[in-house]
């Protein structure tokens, strides 16, 4: 019957509510996602994440952006995140802890699954934490094979692993529970530390034989080592020390060395090789005085038993001492 | 001799009822209804035709509105049979009332004056009572929906579980993947998509065929059909009936999935229930939303563009002047602006004038009632569109006072009656730069959508809603469609706008349908009723065949006063008699 006093309704307005429940519906909730895929958005060139939601049992992949530490012009972090290899077909494993990509925390803007946001990390299921809690507050964190931890004592290190030498495997498509990552360890092992005395050091950890430098706070000195080279400075006696098996000192303009007392040993030979060539002080040349001493025995006139001679460098054969002379001459530097 | 018009209406309902209940006894079926291997041995398919004639027919009620996807029907039976072993649920069903005669031709191809909805049964039951007498009396009761109710078909991708022509080595579903990329992008990369395109996407989910390009290399393709593993099925007489086309009137001749033949109609009207197609809109889809948490219309309409955009489904027929009969899922702009309408010129790109929407011409002589009025509820003076999205390039680009309108003047009087609609999606202009990848948006446009809200809403309170009641239709009455009456019927005089009192001319009401409920009874006598009802809103006055906009179209304070001699509707309207006292005009004078 109709009802006279009813007034119809005009639906561009008054919309039925179960038809409009996708529109209103909000997504209040953060998911676990595995990333697939990083990659730039070509207009706004921001990077941008493919991951692969879990949802009540449901697989479903959505795009990402990421929350950062800083957002501002000139205070950023960019990370790119790793990924898997995919292609048109779905994973032939769904297990999480067969895929390499990055495990992450997902929410929603506004609540619309169209704008989600990667808030953050999680544990990836391949991976065990291996840290001791029984000895305190500790970090460790692992990013393409460089590790950094701060252990309880503050001490605080970076290792350089290098990328996982069977990193192809870890990215390929999934088939089963990831293995560990293997590392070459004839290129990895580098570390960079402070311990817990404050001192610092850089170490190659070089299986021939270790190159490293190491400021020894409390000790005070200062060591390198590059296998048997040794360089040894300590602070307090003002001592340096070197030790090693050849050593070339080459410099292009001038070298100045000046101290109390020199000593120079050479079980072999000692060689100095200079188109001029200085030894004494100042005002006193050791070349110069031996060209002065030859200048001198020129003018010597010797005394034979049948009475004075001519003098010496009137002799017909000085002229080879002259010739002597001359060499001497060309090498004597000054002081 | 003037004469009443007297019609005898008919009805019939047809019923292609699966000869099997699904799951009984092997549950291996075909969406045809029997068992696979004895297919071939039934002729039709598993479905034989049910014809429940006006002998068995008690009553027959339809209803369908525009808010839902959904009609609904109601059938009385009288106890010829016994209907509830005779009628399967789930059975599809055509349900014919007309004042022509339903003739046996009727029941092999449909005719658009004798259709009155499509659906399937959902439930056939029996009802038992005893009379005062002692007798027992029993009636069949059946009730079901219109085609319009796949809508509410929750969607479901699942790309767990694998289908079964998928190979064994599959744990997953291809597919499920290769739709997600066709509605999310490369790499789910929001892929920013017009409106009808995304919508499209969505439905082919359903069925409709076409090629996925994969994700990996969108050149390329997964050399898959973009179609569902399990979905609605229409058994091949279903199809044969009702000769399925496409909008502009071209044969559907590929497969049998509902899908096949339902076909996405977008866009403004720029002519004469015609529509051009117009993408006013991009947004993106939901990836969550595919998950089976939301039926397929929800999913539809969440992508819709709903601020500018209205969804509705219905049949239409005679696509192109073809013959035949579209499932017609509209996506269009809301056909609500009627100012400065010319009917030579389509106006701006986004308005879709009132005057183009299909028009039934309803005559006098077949109103039985008629109820109409004004309607303060749905006044809006404040209307704000906020964009949903968090954009930064997007949101910088947007002018809030641009996505506002709102009059003033009347918040003193009516307080703040805020129309605020949220917005997934948005209009998009070639060129502009977006950080979401394809073309940008483009916000003075979004201005535009304002401007055409404010024309839809801020008068509504003078346009005319209410009920019409008329004799039985033959022609099929749509919903969204608009219905043209003598304003006559509902005021004697000029007296409705300032503009017909000055022309002296008592005009037309052209009016919106939300709804459209048919009835159709046999009596113990044997006679038969059948009464039309339809339910409108946004009555305008118009004029011409054009119906050009008379005066402001609405109802305005500057009418003069009905006289005394006028202040009763005598006028005949239920018979074309010229016998002065038939009826007696003293009689319907009243007193």
């Amino acid at each position: 019957m109709n009802n006279p006093f009813k007034t119809v309704k005009d639906s561009a307005l008054w919309r039925t509510p179960s038809a409009a429940a996708a529109m209103f519906n909000k997504d209040p909730y953060l998911r676990i996602a595995i990333i697939k895929k990083v990659y730039r958005e070509k207009i706004s060139t921001e990077l941008k994440y493919l991951v692969e939601i879990q949802d009540r049992n449901d697989s479903i992949e959505v795009n990402a952006r990421m929350l950062r530490r800083f957002g501002g012009a000139f205070n950023y972090e960019d990370i790119v995140y790793h990924g898997y290899k995919f292609d048109d077909k779905p994973d032939p494993v769904r297990a999480f802890d067969a895929k390499a990509g990055d495990a992450v925390l997902v929410a929603f803007l506004n609540g619309e699954a169209r704008e989600a946001v990667i808030l953050g990390g999680l544990i990836h299921p391949a991976r065990k934490s291996t840290v001791d809690i029984t000895k305190g507050p500790q970090y460790v964190s692992e990013f393409n094979g460089v590790e950094t931890t701060i252990n309880e004592n503050g001490e605080y290190k970076i290792i350089f692993k290098a990328v996982p030498t069977n990193i192809k495997k870890l990215d390929d498509k999934p088939s089963k529970t990831l293995p560990k990552p293997t590392y070459d360890t004839k290129v990895g092992g580098s570390f960079f530390q402070f311990d817990k005395t404050g001192s610092i050091e850089f170490n190659d950890k070089d299986q021939g034989g270790i190159q490293n430098v190491r400021i020894d706070k409390p000790g005070g000195t200062i060591t390198v080592n590059s296998g048997k080279i040794k360089l040894v400075m300590t602070k307090k006696s003002e001592k340096v020390e070197l030790k090693c098996k050849l050593l070339d000192i080459v410099s292009d303009d001038k070298i100045d060395g000046k101290t109390k007392e020199f000593k120079l040993e050479a079980s072999t030979s000692v060689k100095v090789n200079s188109p001029k060539v200085a030894i004494g002080k100042e005002g006193i040349e050791l070349l110069d005085q031996i060209s002065q001493m030859i200048d001198a025995l020129a003018k010597v006139i010797p005394i034979s038993p049948v009475g004075p001679c001519s003098a010496i460098g009137a002799s017909p054969q000085w002229a080879g001492v002259v010739s002597v002379q001359s060499k001497i001459k060309e090498i004597t530097g000054s002081l | 001799m003037g004469q009443f018009i007297v019609e005898t209406p008919h009805a019939a309902v047809l019923v292609w009822n699966y000869v099997d209940r699904v799951g009984i006894p092997t549950g291996d079926y075909k969406s045809s209804g029997i068992a696979k291997k004895n297919l071939d041995k039934i002729e039709g398919g598993g479905v034989v035709p049910v014809i429940v004639s006006t002998l068995s027919c008690i009553s027959i009620q339809t209803s369908k509105s525009k808010g839902l996807p959904g009609g609904t029907f109601n059938l009385v039976l009288a106890p010829f049979k016994n209907w509830v072993g005779n009628l399967t649920a789930g059975s599809w069903c055509c349900i014919l009332m007309s004042n022509k005669t339903i003739t046996e031709d009727d029941l092999k191809t449909a005719d658009k004056d004798k259709v009155k909805m499509f659906g399937r049964i959902e439930s056939v039951r029996c009802e038992t009572k005893m009379n005062d007498d002692g007798t027992r009396q029993t009636l069949y009761y059946v009730t079901g929906t219109d085609w319009g109710e796949i809508f509410n078909c929750t969607l479901y991708i699942d790309n767990l579980i694998r289908g079964p022509k998928d190979k064994g080595n599959q744990q997953t579903d291809v597919l499920a993947l290769a739709m997600r990329a066709i509605l999310f992008g490369k790499d789910g990369n929001p892929a920013i998509g017009a409106v009808h395109k995304n919508l499209n996407a969505i439905l082919r989910i359903m069925g409709s065929r076409g090629t996925l390009k994969s994700r990996v290399d969108p050149s390329g393709e997964v050399h898959r059909l973009a179609g569902s593993i399990y979905e609605f099925a229409l058994p091949a007489l279903v199809i044969k009936y009702f000769d399925f086309r496409t909008p502009k009137g071209d044969k559907i001749k590929v497969g049998k999935s509902l899908n096949n033949f339902l076909s996405l109609i977008n866009g403004k009207l720029v002519a004469k229930d015609t529509y051009g197609g117009h993408s006013e809109a991009s947004g993106f889809v939901d990836p969550f939303s595919l998950q089976g948490t939301h039926s397929l219309w929800q999913v539809l309409l969440e992508n819709s563009n709903p601020a500018l955009n209205e969804m509705l489904c219905d049949l239409r027929w005679n696509p192109g002047g073809n013959g035949g009969v579209t499932l017609a899922l509209y996506n269009r702009i809301k056909p609500f602006a009627y100012k400065n309408f010319n009917p030579k010129k389509s106006g701006s790109n986004i308005k879709s004038y009132f005057q183009y929407v299909k028009t039934n011409v309803i005559d006098n002589a077949k109103v039985i009632s008629i109820n109409a009025g004004t309607n303060w509820r749905d006044k809006v003076n404040f209307i704000e569109i906020k964009p949903s999205f968090s954009e930064f390039q997007i949101i910088a680009t947007i002018q809030k006072q641009k996505t506002q309108a709102f009059d003033p003047e009347s918040f003193k009087r009516e307080g703040f009656r805020a129309l605020i609609v949220d917005t997934k999606q948005f209009p998009v202009k070639k060129g502009a730069t977006a950080s979401y990848g394809g073309d940008g948006a483009d916000w003075a446009q979004l201005e535009n959508w304002v401007f055409l809200m404010r024309e839809w809403f801020f008068g509504t309170h003078r346009q005319l809603n209410g009920t019409l009641i008329m004799q039985g239709s033959t022609p099929y009455i749509g919903i969204g469609e608009n219905i043209l009456f003598d304003a006559a019927l509902i005021n004697p005089t000029p007296n409705l706008t300032s503009a017909t009192v000055k022309a002296k001319v008592n005009p037309s009401i052209l009016a919106h349908i939300e709804s459209v409920q048919h009835s159709f009874s046999v009596d113990n006598n044997g006679a038969r009723t059948y009464r039309t009802t339809i339910q409108f809103v946004r009555g305008i006055t118009v004029q011409g065949d054009d119906y050009v906009m008379f005066g402001e179209g609405m109802l305005d304070q500057d009418v003069s006063k009905t006289s005394q001699s006028e202040d009763r509707n005598r006028r005949n309207t239920v018979s074309t008699s010229d016998i002065p006292g038939d009826p007696d005009p003293q009689k319907v004078k009243g007193t």
